[in-house]
């Protein structure tokens, strides 16, 4: 019995863990302007995700080595570098996205803001890394994320015609108002938004720090191949909404109102509130992943001790590393930048930076000196292989795409 | 003093030796070193070899053995060439490691090693000033 | 001397051609005694003619998947091979010399080793 109410909240966690701050802003920006049309990227970044957290989620069971740390072993120390500045740097991006976004929630919610809310949001994220404990932070912020899907119940409060909602994601078409080079930026976006590298950093850490053996292979398993799909159905709830709401009548998403304006239309107040408690925990439980992924990317590359297991005392690197980054994702917000064009770069480069993350753990998941007897078998490989080829070419497409593009806005 | 000459050992075993064969760029450098308690340690950055000089006629009597595990500074010069001078070298000597896998573990702690000075630095002066930080979580 | 300073280092044979450059060394490990591991003893070198760097244990027959990447790694290192440490005369700043000429092992475990006649 325990061991079921266990799976099912590795499950919970996972589905509303699954949101962050960019797959909010994109899937909403995307619905408004292709309404479903891009359904499909989401499937394919939500089965990519899945097949990548899986394997490093095995890595880390069985061998006990965390992502980073592997990069490490298999790339050598220049190779390495490389990766690690790039991704480190690009999880940055990221970090301070998240944390500009529970300032933006916090900015719905009591109507004032966002800039006063950067210090809070900065002290509260450290607080709860430095003294919370690391299940109790996953499980707390997963369930309230689950409050997102009010956004399900809202696109049913919405009473849409199904069939022209759905139309667009099985015959992906292009609206007369947007270019192709738009349409296909966005698809770069959508992708690394639903394959932000942090969530493998995260996720393979995590195993470490839950102390997970090959018997916790099944309860991985269910978490990822159930939890996660489920997580990107809410991603796709959010881009129908705004599709519904927001697309018929041209609004342009350039705030977190017009994300939450077809929940409130829906189900008014009640529903808003439900929202932007969603919103918050989702940004927040994703702001705490990230800045524990830059000390996890650090300290697995230099060999630090990590964790949140253990005393800062006994980890003093691995926590001195996160206090900087979250005074320079602070310091970048405090500049005034829209946190919301944060974002959009954010998904951009997390595309960009895959390949880094992805290749590695390919390898490693073959290698029987970690693996032993659970290397991935032929067909895993295959379906490794083939989203390799789909991450590189999304990686090299992207940044193409943002100039040609002009960040979607041509 | 024995200069250089035929190998002395069957051909396979050069590539199986007993089994017992260590690669070191495959098996030891950049790998996880832990202490007695599991505490992470610091990756293995070079290794320091006894018996073979640079510039000197090689002495195969013995073969050359590693000695001493070197870390921190050691990772600069593969990163980007050159050399760290002999006096900052911070190293472990091989006598203190008990088993070589996929990590290797050691028998100390990391706390009585010299070459864990970083750690203790930044846990001295900054960690043990903020309230908490001795503390584990909850 | 350090370990590093054999890594990337061209092997040049008794007559001056060279064999590649230095890609990994191998070691053998000796039996344990009570706590401490034993002793690592240089053995061998391996040497490729055609790449610096390591390839993530792919060129040594031991991991086999994904095909596609193990092909093409295999192919990359396709005549690394492990000249024994007997055969080496000195280590100079620029390079390994050799004192003998070494025979043909090839690096995978799968290729056979070519008999040469006495």
């Amino acid at each position: 019995m325990k061991k079921i109410f266990a799976v099912a909240l590795g499950i919970l966690t996972a589905i509303g863990g699954f949101v962050d701050i960019g797959d909010l802003v994109t899937n909403a920006v995307v619905g408004s302007k292709f309404g479903l049309g891009l359904a499909w990227v989401v499937v394919i970044g939500v089965a990519g995700i899945c097949l990548y957290a899986d394997m490093a989620g095995r890595v880390a069971a069985v061998s006990g080595r965390a992502t980073f740390e592997i990069i490490r072993e298999r790339l050598g120390p220049r190779t390495g570098l490389a990766n690690l500045a790039a991704s480190f740097l690009i999880n940055l991006l990221t970090l301070t996205a998240e944390i500009g976004g529970v300032a933006l929630a916090l900015q719905l919610a009591a109507g004032v803001g966002p800039g006063m809310w950067i210090p809070v949001a900065l002290f509260a994220v450290w607080v709860v890394i430095w003294r919370t404990k690391f299940s109790i932070m996953e499980n707390v912020a997963g369930l309230l994320g689950l409050t997102l899907l009010v956004f399900v119940v809202a696109l049913f409060l919405l009473k849409p015609d199904w069939g022209h909602l759905i139309t667009p994601a099985v015959q992906p078409w292009l609206p007369a108002s947007e270019s192709p080079v738009s349409y296909w930026y966005f698809a770069v976006a959508l992708f690394g938004a639903a394959m932000t590298p942090y969530e493998v950093f995260f996720f393979s850490s995590g195993a470490v720090e839950e102390k997970w053996t090959k018997s916790d292979l099944a309860t991985e398993r269910a978490n990822v191949f159930i939890g996660f799909p489920l997580g990107g159905i809410l991603s796709l709830a959010i881009a129908a909404c705004a599709a519904l709401v927001l697309l018929p009548k041209g609004i342009e998403v350039s705030t977190l109102s017009e994300v939450v304006l077809p929940v409130a239309q829906a189900g008014g107040q009640l529903a808003l509130a439900f929202a932007i408690v969603g919103i918050l925990a989702a940004t927040f439980g994703a702001a705490l992943e990230t800045t524990l992924s830059s000390g996890y990317t650090l300290a697995q590359f230099f060999g630090w001790s990590w964790g949140k297991f253990r005393r800062p005392a006994q980890a003093a690197r691995f926590h001195i590393s996160m206090i900087i980054c979250l005074v320079i994702g602070g310091g970048i917000l405090a500049t005034g930048v829209d946190p919301i064009q944060v974002t959009e770069l954010s998904v951009v480069f997390s595309a960009v930076a895959l390949p880094l993350t992805y290749f590695p753990i390919l390898v490693v998941a073959n290698d029987p000196e970690y693996m032993g007897d659970e290397v991935n078998g032929r067909i895993r490989n295959g379906f490794g292989m083939v989203f390799l080829l789909i991450i590189v070419i999304a990686a090299v497409a992207a940044i193409p795409l943002l100039l040609a593009s002009g960040m979607g806005s041509a | 003093m024995t200069r250089a000459r035929k190998p002395q050992q069957p051909l396979e075993w050069y590539r199986d030796p007993d089994g017992r064969g260590v690669d070191a760029r495959l098996h030891v450098l950049d790998r996880q070193m832990i202490d007695t308690d599991g505490v992470p340690v610091s990756t293995v950055d070079d290794l320091e070899l006894d018996g073979v000089e640079i510039g000197e006629s090689i002495d195969h009597s013995r073969p050359p053995q590693v000695s001493e595990i070197l870390v921190g500074a050691a990772i600069l010069p593969r990163i980007f060439g050159g050399h760290v001078p002999r006096s900052r070298w911070d190293r472990i000597p091989w006598e203190d490691v008990t088993r070589l896998a996929t990590v290797v573990e050691l028998r100390v702690h990391a706390d009585d090693l010299d070459a864990t000075w970083v750690e203790r630095w930044f846990r001295d002066r900054v960690i043990a000033r903020i309230p908490g930080g001795r503390h584990a979580p909850e | 001397m350090l370990l590093s300073d054999l890594l990337g280092k061209p092997v040049h044979a008794v007559d001056g051609s060279s064999l590649g450059a230095i890609v990994d060394v191998r070691f053998r490990r000796s039996p344990r005694t009570g706590r401490h591991e034993g002793a690592l003893e240089l053995i061998a070198l391996v040497v490729s003619p055609h790449s610096r760097h390591s390839m993530y244990g792919y060129e040594r027959g031991r991991v086999n998947g994904p095909l596609v990447i193990a092909a093409l790694i295999r192919w990359l290192h396709r005549k690394s091979r492990v000249i024994p440490w007997d055969c080496v005369s000195r280590v100079e700043p620029d390079a390994v010399v050799l004192g003998v000429e070494p025979p043909v092992i090839p690096l995978d475990v799968r290729s056979p080793i070519p008999l040469t006649r006495l």
